[in-house]
């Protein structure tokens, strides 16, 4: 606590005056990580000011947008959703099986249950670039290892956050069920999916955003998706084909979120 | 219908229940009255062994109840659980909250499939209409005030079709006359059906009301047995003792200045009848 005129500045304990020396500890201590890294990584305003000439000059080659590229990116955009979609779906198949044996309240067995944590985290600790690498390689150019990889990427991901909504339900209903005899497959439909069904839908659609997001650039490694053309005009220094391809990025993934923003609305007003 | 011999559950050093033997008849509504933390809920969780036993026979309906696996299936079919922060799945619908007491009796695989006989459907009804929630069918169920919820419980387990119904506590989240109102549900469902009911309170009124039997619980053994009108003062001493002598200021750290006049209306009147006090214990 310290004394500030008519005010106290209420940190650690509410008497005495020891408190406050930790917390100027931490401030400093986080200061210097923050000084580390800004050496470690070269950030500097003065070559950000140095290269807004460079930055205008790229930007002024964009403009304006070559609107007549627009109808030559219909179909790879189509392709991204589609990319996207089956990403989604086959990273929700995968995870919903694991999850329940990765959700420490409902798991069998504590190896069981660890077991299943690293292999979510080594799902979803690659990148999806790196995947559809390995899986561009495995099943050869094209849109589906774009799939694959979003797939095994998402399921690590979704799988996380499945489990940890399991882990937060009150186990109330849980017990209820319980002691009227049901079974543990009946438990999980009757108690558990209706209290984590909501946030579930929440994740999967922000997963499908961000699928939507990663199916644009997959195709820098040959993924398929709109991702191709975008590196294609950038390789072939057409600047305004580029920008056609950013604008109709942004706008689909504007797109996702208004549409899944309003899907869960819907849903968490929704029925039973 | 229930016998209990030679119970006793420990935690590491900590015995919540010494050695309780304990009969109750077929139809029965038996009150178990105590202070928080005396053992109530032990004691009828280890029934249905959502705690297990540490010693000790529990016989349901002449079998013996134990907890392997055919054992759990058996007994928690036989004997239904209310529970005092109701425990009712919150989005389902009410009539599902009903139908989740039938489950074990269904087949399982079309259950997943929310594929269900159209008998079971019947018997949560006919369950729902003794609770009076008939209308409330197809409402979700965390539209419902405390009250209602208690009775989707109520419901849910009496469409076990249980030889025993435990109730942990049912109306410790209530206001009074809900209160009353839940307990009278579950009296009048247990008097209709012959279903045997074993109910913890810590409120001496209603325990003095409903219960047929009282069974008084202090330090994890049975201090008192007997018909309410036995319930006398000094039988109240034993199952609550030591504490609440209305004469006596609450227990509290010594105050280093005197209260302010706003402080001290928080604390009770320091006159109060020992019934009254009790019954504005929570646990």
């Amino acid at each position: 606590m310290i004394n500030i005129g008519r005010y106290n500045l209420l940190v650690g304990p509410s008497a005495g005056n020891a408190g406050w020396l930790k917390y100027l500890g931490i401030a400093a201590a986080g200061l210097a990580v923050l000084w580390w890294a800004a050496i470690g990584s070269q950030v500097s305003l003065g070559e950000l000011v140095k290269g807004l000439p460079w930055i205008s000059d790229f930007l002024g080659r964009m403009l304006p947008p070559n609107w007549e590229f627009m109808q030559k990116l219909v179909r790879p955009a189509i392709e991204t959703v589609q990319i996207a979609i089956w990403g989604t779906l086959l990273a929700i198949v995968l995870a919903i099986p694991v999850c329940f044996l990765a959700a420490r309240n409902i798991s069998p067995n504590l190896v069981v249950f660890h077991a299943m944590r690293q292999v979510l985290n080594i799902a979803r600790g690659i990148n999806e670039i790196i995947l559809a690498l390995i899986f561009v390689a495995a099943v050869g150019l094209g849109p589906f290892p774009g799939v694959l990889a979003l797939a095994l990427h998402g399921a690590g991901m979704l799988g996380k956050f499945f489990a940890e909504s399991i882990e937060d339900i009150d186990q109330g209903p849980i017990e209820a069920l319980r002691s009227t005899g049901a079974g543990p497959i009946q438990i999980i439909i009757f108690g558990v999916i209706p209290q984590v069904i909501t946030s579930w839908i929440a994740v999967v659609l922000y997963r499908f955003e961000t699928n939507l997001r990663q199916a644009t650039v997959l195709g820098m490694v040959g993924a398929g998706g709109i991702g191709f053309e975008l590196v294609g005009s950038m390789k072939l220094f057409q600047y305004q084909d580029t920008a056609t391809c950013i604008l109709v990025i942004v706008l689909m993934v504007m797109a996702a979120d208004y549409i899944s923003s309003k899907l869960r609305a819907w849903v968490q007003q929704g029925a039973h | 219908m229930i016998n209990i011999q030679g119970l006793s559950k420990r935690y590491g050093d900590f015995e919540a229940l010494h050695h309780i033997d304990l009969q109750v008849r077929k139809g029965e509504f038996l009150v178990i009255l105590g202070a928080s933390g005396a053992g109530k809920s032990t004691l009828l969780r280890c029934i249905n062994h959502l705690t297990e036993p540490t010693t000790g026979e529990i016989h349901v309906d002449g079998e013996r109840s134990c907890g392997d696996r055919a054992g759990l299936r058996r007994v928690r079919r036989d004997v239904a659980m209310i529970f005092q922060h109701y425990n009712v799945v919150p989005r389902l619908s009410v009539l599902k909250n009903v139908l989740t007491g039938r489950l074990s009796a269904m087949p399982s695989v079309l259950s997943w499939f929310q594929l269900f006989p159209r008998k079971d459907i019947e018997v949560a009804s006919e369950c729902l209409r003794r609770v009076a929630l008939d209308q409330k069918a197809d409402v979700r169920t965390d539209t419902l005030s405390g009250g209602q919820k208690q009775r989707v419980g109520i419901a849910r387990a009496l469409a076990q079709q249980p030889k025993v119904i435990l109730a942990d506590e049912p109306v410790a989240s209530l206001d009074p006359k809900t209160s009353r109102s839940v307990l009278n549900y579950l009296r009048q469902a247990s008097r209709e059906t012959g279903i045997t009911v074993i109910c913890n309170l810590h409120q001496v009124d209603y325990a003095r009301e409903f219960g047929e039997r009282i069974i008084g619980v202090a330090g994890g053994r049975i201090v008192f047995e007997g018909r309410p009108d036995e319930l006398t003062d000094e039988a109240l001493q034993r199952i609550y003792p030591g504490g609440l002598d209305p004469h006596e200021p609450p227990v509290s750290p010594p105050a280093a200045e005197p209260l302010t006049a706003s402080q001290a209306s928080l604390h009770r009147p320091a006159v109060m009848s020992m019934t009254q006090q009790l019954s504005m214990e929570k646990s």
